[in-house]
């Protein structure tokens, strides 16, 4: 076999290996827009026969813990804790944990709810630094809320902190500056009353980008789409990760993922699984993939379940610097849950989660970007060695493209068609034009963010990075604080 | 997201096939972005048009509310002739309801007129509804096979209250869909009370937590339950009517069911006896303290810490001896649940907790402290 002969090989070799994983990524993003669907209609039919009114009012409605860290949050958190208190749960406690925050966030909770340091015994079920006090108000119009201040440990440690705290079954973990809609606990606190014959170990709820939205007294008054392009772009990218994917995956009962930013999980689980796990960045992914392997371990049955109503709406990153950091963080984390879990890989103990969900993610996940840069550099060296069918190149990346472009445009489909929040041709035509762009303008920013991920880890880089944001208000903090989602 | 590769490779598909597929996807693209827009544009002429028969409705409506049948008034009063004995419909409407999209209009507003209103006004808009003979499209929804449409069927006859149709709505009751067996459960109820529960008696399927709530609240300010009939409920073999009865007992208080739940507490299932517990401190069964402190043994840690609950709620002076043990268990649930029961059973308890040798010791300092300050609050 001469030189020539052999490079071709191996060029029709990787070019075919490129060729099917192609192939492979676009069926399993045509099922997940079908499962989507699907699953959607039956969601969007079963939920208009249902009076959650029911469960504000009743006893029997079960105990929930909303865990809220905060760190740095000074300038935001009395209205944010005012905020969730007026959420509309009757059996329901609010556990504020300051973090260790170097700013005024605990001394104006203080004041603000005239809090008072209490013996309140905390049994320590998951191993946690220091708590320093913990408070309650003198005022009984705060008698659900309790305060934890504690020494700075970082997100995880403080979640685990507020499920030590929490004196109810059900804990619902959210990021303090998130906006939650006022029936939003009775929606999530559904799944885990409606189910018969396994036992809900976790429900997600949509995380929706409220970036330009119109936000009054730490409630969301009127939805608006960003016309910053890089916040809107987000959207369009949670409506095909929320309104698809994880709608998808959860008809599949394969759910990997809920957002850190706003999920409901059930305690004791939680604890038996030794609650957030503070070696990975990515502790929100971590923490469904234990809950899940603890279950499918001791053969009980489960289930993760999720809510595709918009009930959290979230500040999304405005800039290119706070989202690459958020975006490096991802992929370090994905990897991280990964790799602890690898086990599960392939492993038919391990069911849907061993054999569909663990190596959709690593195949399309996290190898994507990596392939995708791989495949952008071997066509650019063969186009420089004059090994490139510029015509044929061109018209497969007019294929991808496109279809890239059609799977954008059936999640804004199924946003039209189930919420519709963004009313209007207007705002319907710019997502649209936000769809053709993002490949150029987004995605290999995206891309490049999540190879960057990829060498952080291989250089051991832990931490969250500073993920300041512009905040819903003007007069907004600029210390760092935890990042979202 | 995508991969943006390619090699002159005779194993790839060719320029045509690719250009192709482009153009049938990009063709795709545009049918889907025309149908959003024409979706977007369909919708809020249809918006637009109900929103004016909604008002059309709604005055309707409102005459309906404030009809008075004849000889309503004074009694022995006759109808005048040609007085109306029928709630006076306008002949545009009437013709207007040859439409099915008018028709559900109206049925919508009728609901959420009768949910909101009682007496007088909620009868005269059911006999607005039965007069307009808008029954006849929620049976054809009943009758329909689609799911959805069948449990929507359901709500509004069990809200107009039809009570004609309860065969079929009965029948439903242990129906395959999901949804349709919870309307038609929840119908019943809404129609009949206690009575409608007698479906309890035939389900093979389990009672979401769910469905048991929204079938409380439904019988919350009813009264009048047959004892009979809880007892019997209670040996049911479906293992949620059991649960859901012994709510039910809790709820209406029903003292004289006490003992039958008692013997709950030997049901193999670990819910039932949960909910036997609880049932018993809501039934403020002082007798049956003994007898909880007998199954405290072979309780796992959720059962025994309803039983400290219950005993702290329901329990005598008998009782601070056993706690008092129950403060050296060695999980610290168990130490602070028997803490706050102390509490509970007032000076006796309290007493107990001050008296105890490790009072001023971690963690017992710190439980019997939080004890006393959730007693105070």
């Amino acid at each position: 076999m001469d030189g020539m002969s052999i490079t071709s090989l191996i060029s029709n070799v990787l070019a075919f290996g490129f060729w099917l994983y192609s192939i492979a990524l676009l069926s399993s993003y045509l099922l997940v827009g079908i499962f989507a669907m699907l699953e959607m209609r039956k969601h969007m039919r079963s939920s208009s026969f249902t009076d959650y009114s029911v469960l504000a009012s009743s006893s029997h409605a079960p105990g929930i813990s909303i865990l809220a860290p905060a760190y740095n949050e000074a300038a935001t958190i009395v209205e944010n804790v005012r905020s969730l208190l007026s959420i509309h749960y009757r059996n329901l406690e609010l556990i504020v944990i300051n973090d260790g925050s170097k700013d005024d966030s605990l001394q104006k909770l203080i004041d603000h709810y005239q809090l008072r340091r209490t013996d309140l015994f905390v049994q320590p079920r998951i191993a946690t630094k220091q708590i320093r006090g913990i408070y309650r108000s003198t005022n009984s119009v705060f008698h659900k809320l309790i305060v934890v201040d504690k020494e700075n440990g970082g997100k995880a440690d403080a979640l685990n902190v507020g499920v030590n705290v929490s004196s109810q079954p059900y804990i619902v973990c959210i990021d303090v500056d998130c906006i939650i809609e006022q029936d939003a606990l009775l929606k999530m606190a559904r799944p885990f009353l409606d189910s018969r014959d396994a036992r809900v170990i976790a429900s997600g709820g949509v995380v929706r980008i409220a970036n330009g939205c119109e936000i009054r007294n730490g409630r969301l008054v009127k939805v608006h789409l960003p016309d910053a392009f890089l916040p809107r772009a987000q959207t369009l990218e949670y409506f095909r990760a929320f309104l698809l994917g994880r709608m998808a995956w959860s008809r599949l009962d394969a759910l990997l993922l809920i957002s850190g930013a706003f999920g409901a999980f059930d305690k004791e689980i939680v604890i038996a699984c030794g609650g957030y796990n503070h070696a990975t960045v990515g502790e929100d992914m971590e923490l469904v993939v234990r809950m899940r392997r603890y279950m499918e371990e001791h053969r009980l049955p489960y289930k993760v379940t999720y809510i595709p109503d918009p009930l959290c709406w979230t500040e999304a990153p405005a800039s290119y610097k706070i989202l690459g950091r958020q975006r490096n963080r991802w992929t370090r984390g994905t990897i991280e849950t990964l790799g602890i879990h690898r086990k599960m890989l392939f492993n038919p103990r391990y069911g849907r989660l061993g054999l569909l969900s663990f190596p959709y993610w690593l195949l399309f996940e996290l190898l994507a970007p990596i392939i995708e840069c791989v495949g952008l550099t071997v066509s650019l060296a063969l186009a420089v060695c004059g090994g490139l069918n510029l015509p044929l190149f061109l018209a497969l990346l007019g294929f991808i493209l496109s279809f890239g472009i059609l799977f954008s445009i059936l999640a804004i489909l199924t946003e039209v068609l189930t919420f519709n929040q963004y009313n209007g041709s207007r705002d319907i035509l710019r997502l649209t034009l936000t769809a053709v762009l993002e490949p150029f303008l987004f995605h290999p920013f995206i891309v490049w963010s999540a190879i960057r991920g990829n060498i952080d880890l291989l250089r051991k880089k832990k931490g969250w990075g500073d993920m300041s944001r512009q905040g819903f208000a003007a007069n907004k903090p600029n210390k760092p604080n935890y990042a979202k989602n | 997201m995508f991969s943006f590769y390619l090699f002159a490779s005779p194993v790839m598909p060719g320029r045509s096939w690719l250009v192709t597929a482009m153009m049938s996807i990009l063709g795709m693209l545009m049918l889907l972005v025309g149908f959003i827009l024409a979706y977007l544009l369909i919708r809020r002429r249809t918006a637009r048009i109900q929103a004016r028969w909604r008002n059309i409705h709604r005055e309707l409506v409102q005459r309906a509310i404030f009809w008075e049948p004849p000889g309503a008034e004074p009694a022995g009063t006759e109808p005048l002739p040609g007085e109306p004995t029928h709630i006076p419909v306008p002949a545009g409407i009437t013709r207007s309801l040859r439409r099915r999209l008018f028709r559900q209009v109206m049925i919508t507003e009728l609901i959420s007129g009768k949910k909101a209103l009682s007496g007088t006004a909620a009868a005269n808009l059911v006999l607005l509804y039965t007069q307009l003979g808008l029954g006849r499209d929620s049976l054809h929804k009943l009758a329909s096979k689609k799911w959805h449409l069948q449990a929507q069927g359901i709500q509004e006859l069990a809200t107009m209250e039809q009570r004609g149709c309860v065969t079929r709505l009965y029948r439903l009751t242990n129906a395959h869909n999901e949804v349709v067996r919870r309307e038609a459960q929840t119908a019943i109820v809404q129609l009949y009370g206690f009575e409608g529960l007698r479906f309890l008696e035939v389900i093979d399927t389990p009672l979401s937590e769910w469905q048991q709530i929204q079938l409380l609240r439904l019988l919350q300010h009813a009264t009048g339950i047959p004892h009979a009939n809880a007892v019997h409920w209670l040996d049911s073999p479906n293992p949620t009517v059991r649960i859901f009865t012994l709510k039910l007992i809790a709820e209406q208080h029903l003292q004289e069911i006490a003992p039958r739940v008692l013997e709950c507490l030997r049901d193999g299932n670990e819910s039932i006896r949960l909910q036997a517990i609880r049932c018993l401190r809501e039934l403020d069964a002082t007798d049956s303290c003994p007898t909880l402190i007998g199954a405290y043994p072979a309780e796992a840690l959720a059962g025994q810490m309803a039983i400290l609950d219950a005993l702290g709620h329901i329990g005598t002076a008998a009782e601070v001896e056993f706690l008092r043990t129950e403060l050296s268990a060695p999980d610290h649930r168990i130490k602070l649940e028997a803490a706050r029961a102390l509490v509970r059973l007032g000076d006796q308890g309290l007493t107990c907790l001050e008296h105890f040798p490790l009072a001023d010791r971690s963690p017992w300092n710190e439980i019997f402290s939080q004890a006393k300050t959730e007693w105070m609050v």
